[in-house]
């Protein structure tokens, strides 16, 4: 084109080579800066729709998670309302149980273990809320808020009790940590009524790949507080009492208790799948 | 003739308190259970004239299930559901399998004894 050109510009006159090469280099020239310019176009407008498609994808998979987001909160809001639910059946069975008892027991002592269960079950519900999940949390920082809370209600530091813990890292979900919540402040409270105990202490550990273990002991003797006696079926055979074997039942557990110096009450139970994770 | 109540459910103290209902009522209880499983097995043995299930159990299958295999055996008990759950989809479960009535959690004993009067007369 440039030679072209050069010849247009060196040759003067009308219809001359020089002119019409002239005129056949324009018409290139002006026909090469259309298609070049239509090109840019065309490329603009691939570009574009490129953007377009890409927004309209994200725009449509931002969409599906916020719609599963929501699917999946109205599942969990409706799950809790239900466990709530349940959970107040649990309560309101207690209560009925407790004011069917044949010999009445001292109402202190009696609104006091009451008060104990309901507060394993408030503090379920509040690793719960304080979970990354919703569904599993820690079993330590349970453990020990529930065993603090017994402490603290039966006054271990002023009779001179001590409650030690040993858990290992282990995470549980509500269907089990309720009936474990539940054992761990019967047998608790029971430790505390043996005469002379000085240390309670309560482990969680594993013991197999879907295995764990509860075990509570004390160093108490074989008798209460107010000098009776400790069921005697309960060291012979070892039977726990009712409450106790019908929470190891629920998870499933097996219970051992024996007596050597203080009582010693171990329940091994298989933890919820993904509890291994933890 | 058995004049036994199955109960079946996997919550410890629910099911102490439906068993005192029952005894309250003048029935007995001929065995409590917390799967699916385990209740099919013992309404098989024990042919009670009642059964209380709890919808949500223990295990993979629930009471719904356990309702379904029990209406297949010869002389099937009625059923009454106890479910905390009011889940559309759940009660469209309950009223596929033909129970005899449907207690919602928290509930009263009135009530269960009212249902139970209806059921077996």
């Amino acid at each position: 084109l440039l030679a072209v050109n050069i010849l247009t510009l060196t040759s003067g006159g009308r219809d001359t080579l020089g002119w019409l090469l002239g005129r056949a280099s324009w018409m290139l020239s002006s026909s090469i800066l259309f298609l070049f310019l239509m090109a840019q176009f065309a490329g603009q407008l691939r570009f574009l729709a490129h953007v377009k498609n890409t927004l309209e994808t994200e725009v449509q998979r931002r969409t599906a998670d916020l719609t599963g987001a929501l699917r999946q909160r109205d599942l969990l809001l409706r799950e809790v309302y239900h466990r709530v639910k349940n959970n107040m059946q649990v309560i309101d069975s207690m209560l009925f149980l407790e004011s069917r008892k044949v010999s009445p027991r001292p109402t202190p002592e009696l609104i006091d273990i009451l008060r104990k269960r309901v507060f394993a079950l408030g503090l379920v519900h509040q690793q719960l809320t304080d979970s990354r999940n919703m569904e599993y949390f820690r079993a330590a920082p349970f453990i020990r808020a529930l065993v603090e809370n017994l402490g603290t209600s039966q006054a271990a530091q002023e009779h001179g009790v001590t409650l030690e813990t040993g858990i290992d890292e282990i995470e549980v979900n509500l269907d089990f940590a309720i009936p474990l919540g539940l054992l761990i402040t019967e047998l608790v409270t029971n430790s505390f009524k043996h005469a002379h105990a000085q240390t309670i202490s309560i482990f969680f550990h594993r013991c197999g790949a879907h295995l764990v273990n509860l075990t509570v002991q004390d160093d108490g003797a074989d008798y209460d507080t107010t000098g009776i006696k400790l069921d005697p079926d309960v060291m012979s055979n070892g039977q726990g009492s009712k409450i106790v074997d019908g929470l190891v039942r629920q998870l499933d557990g097996k219970l051992e208790i024996t007596r050597d110096k203080g009582m010693r009450t171990s329940i091994s139970m298989p933890l919820p799948e993904e509890g291994l994770l933890g | 003739m058995s004049v036994g109540v199955l109960i079946v459910e996997d919550e410890f103290f629910i099911s102490e308190m439906l068993s005192v209902m029952i005894e309250d009522m003048g029935m007995s209880v001929c065995g409590s259970a917390t799967t699916a499983c385990e209740a099919v097995r013992l309404a098989r043995l024990h042919e009670p004239v009642l059964v209380l299930m709890d919808v949500r159990l223990k295990g993979p299958k629930d009471g719904v299930d356990a309702a379904l295999q029990i209406s297949t055996q010869e002389k099937p008990p009625p059923v009454i559901f106890i479910t905390g759950s009011q889940e559309s989809a759940t009660i469209a479960r309950i009223d596929a399998v033909h129970s005899s009535g449907l207690l919602i959690k928290p509930f009263r004993f009135e009530q269960l004894r009212a249902m139970v009067e209806q059921v077996i007369g």
